[in-house]
C-alpha cells in the first residue's frame, strides 16, 4: 500500500536495488564524443543519443562527471602541496630517462614553426587562403537576399497551402508566432515525405520577432520544404512553429 | 591549496611546452594545475589513492610525450579527459581480462550518493510474504510504465534520481540543465507517479 511520497520513495529505492547494475550498456561512446557533449558540439539528435546513454550508463555518467571536475578544478581537491610536488619528481625524473627535456621544441611544433618563418612561403600561403576563402564564401555563403516565412498550419493536417517560392542561397526570416522572445531557437526542414533533410539549432531572434535561417547554394534539391521551429522554454526545445517553403528548380 | 587558473593559461602553458620555450617550468606547472583534478578522476571509479596516483602519472607523461600533437582546437581539458579515459579504460580491460598475474585488486569504497532530505534510498530488504511481493512486482511494473511514458527530459531525470541514485547536481551536470529545472521534473514526476499508483488497484491508499 502506498501511502505517501516517503512509501513511493521507499518503492523507488527498491526499484532502483532490482535495476542496479542490469542496465551498463555494452557499447560506450568514445570519450571525444562525451568531451563534444560537454562542450555543445553535437547536433540535438546526438547529444539526446548521450543523453539516453548516460541515463542508463553509470560508467559514462561518471567519466563526464570527472570531466566536469577537469575544467572546475575545485580548490579542494583532497591532494595535498607536498604530494603534488613529490609527483612531480617522479614525472620530471621519468620524462629525463626519456630525454624528453632535452628536445626543446616537440618534432611536430618545430616543424610547423620554421617552415611558416619563411617570408615569401607565409605571403605566398596568406595569398592563397585569401582566394580559396573567398571563392568559397561566395560560392557558399548564404548571401544577402533574404525571404521572410509567415506560419503556416500544420502540414500533417493534409491539404495543399501557397507557399513562398525562393532560389539558393537566401535567409529565411521565419516570423516568431509566440508574443514573449525565447532564447534560441532550432529548425528542422522536412522534405515532402517528412523525412528529415537538415537541422540548424543555436538560432537567436532578431529584433523584428524574426529567426534568420540561413540556407547555402546547393543544400537543398528543388522542391517543397516545411520549417518546424522549436524555442526554448523552461529548459526544453518546444514547436513553436511551422513553416513552407518551395524552392525553385534551375 | 592550488588557485584555479584562467583557461588562456593553460593554452598558454601547453603552446611554450610546444614551441620549448620554460619547457619544464610549463611542464611543472600544468601537472600542478591538473594532477589533483585527476587523481581526484579516478578515486571516483573506487581506485585507491596509491593507484590513482600512478594512473594519473601515465595520462600526464603521455600528455606531455604526444602534447605536440595537441592543436588547440578544442579546450585542452576535452583533450586530457580523452587520454584520461583511454587509460581508465586500458586499466578497466586489463583487470577483467586478469593480466596482472591473477591478483585481486583492492578497491576502496567511495561515499554514497546522499539522499536530499539526507535518508539513501538504499533500504533494507525485509524478506516480504507471497502476497506482498505480488503486490510489491505490480507496483514496480506501474512505476517502470509510468516511468517509460513520461517526457525525455523528466524520464531521464526520474531515472537518474531515482534508479541510479545520483544527485541533483549531478543530474544537472549530465543533463546540462539548471537544478532548479531537475528539481521541477522531479516534483512533476513523483506527482504523477502517485497519481499513477492511486488510479491501480493495490495503488494509493
Amino acid at each position: 500500500m502506498i501511502n505517501d511520497e516517503k512509501d513511493l520513495e521507499d518503492l523507488l529505492g527498491r526499484l532502483a536495488r532490482e535495476d542496479d547494475g542490469l542496465q551498463a550498456p555494452d557499447a560506450h561512446p568514445p570519450a571525444s564524443k562525451l568531451a563534444a557533449y560537454r562542450e555543445d558540439r553535437l547536433t540535438p539528435e546526438e547529444e539526446q543519443e548521450i543523453q539516453e546513454h548516460l541515463g542508463a550508463c553509470r560508467e559514462c555518467s561518471d567519466l563526464l562527471l570527472g570531466l566536469e571536475g577537469l575544467y572546475e578544478r575545485p580548490a579542494e581537491t583532497g591532494v595535498a602541496d607536498f604530494e603534488t610536488a613529490s609527483g612531480w619528481r617522479k614525472m620530471r625524473a621519468r620524462l629525463d630517462a626519456d630525454a624528453w627535456f632535452e628536445a626543446g621544441e616537440t618534432p611536430v611544433a618545430r616543424r610547423r614553426s620554421k617552415a611558416w618563418r619563411h617570408p615569401s612561403i607565409t605571403l605566398f600561403a596568406a595569398v592563397l587562403l585569401a582566394v580559396i576563402g573567398f571563392s568559397l564564401y561566395t560560392l557558399f555563403s548564404p548571401g544577402a537576399t533574404v525571404q521572410t516565412l509567415e506560419t503556416v498550419n500544420s502540414h500533417r493536417g493534409g491539404g495543399e497551402e501557397a507557399v513562398e517560392v525562393v532560389r539558393l542561397p537566401i535567409t529565411l526570416l521565419l516570423k516568431s508566432p509566440v508574443r514573449e522572445p525565447l532564447p534560441e531557437y532550432r529548425a528542422e526542414i522536412l522534405d515532402p515525405s517528412d523525412r528529415s533533410v537538415r537541422k540548424v539549432s543555436g538560432l537567436k531572434e532578431n529584433a523584428s520577432f524574426e529567426i534568420e535561417l540561413p540556407l547555402r547554394r546547393w543544400s537543398l534539391r528543388p522542391g517543397k520544404y516545411h520549417v518546424e521551429l522549436l524555442g526554448l522554454r523552461e529548459g526544453r526545445f518546444v514547436p513553436v512553429g511551422e513553416y513552407a517553403f518551395r524552392i525553385a528548380g534551375n | 591549496m592550488t588557485s584555479v587558473p584562467p583557461d588562456d593559461e593553460i593554452a598558454e602553458l601547453v603552446r611554450k611546452i610546444q614551441e620549448g620555450k620554460d619547457r619544464e617550468e610549463s611542464a611543472r606547472r600544468l601537472f600542478a594545475i591538473f594532477s589533483p583534478s585527476l587523481i581526484r578522476f579516478f578515486t571516483r571509479f573506487r581506485f585507491s589513492h596509491d593507484e590513482s596516483r600512478d594512473l594519473t602519472q601515465d595520462v600526464l607523461f603521455r600528455v606531455f610525450k604526444s602534447i605536440a600533437e595537441f592543436r588547440h582546437d578544442s579546450r585542452f581539458e576535452s583533450w586530457l579527459f580523452e587520454i584520461a579515459t583511454n587509460i581508465y579504460r586500458n586499466e578497466i580491460r586489463r583487470r577483467r581480462t586478469g593480466k596482472r598475474d591473477g591478483q585481486e585488486i583492492p578497491l576502496e569504497t567511495a561515499p554514497d550518493s546522499e539522499h536530499p532530505s539526507g535518508q539513501t534510498l538504499e533500504l533494507p530488504s525485509p524478506e516480504p510474504d507471497a502476497l506482498a511481493s505480488l503486490g510489491e512486482r505490480e507496483r514496480q511494473k506501474i512505476l517502470r510504465t509510468a516511468i517509460a511514458k513520461m517526457p525525455p527530459q523528466m524520464r531521464l531525470c526520474c531515472e537518474m534520481r531515482y534508479v541510479r541514485g545520483l544527485k541533483y547536481q549531478e543530474i544537472a551536470t549530465l543533463m546540462k540543465i539548471s537544478i532548479d529545472t531537475v528539481k521541477a521534473h522531479l516534483h512533476q514526476a513523483r506527482k504523477r507517479l502517485m497519481a499513477e499508483l492511486g488510479n491501480r488497484p493495490g495503488g494509493v491508499g
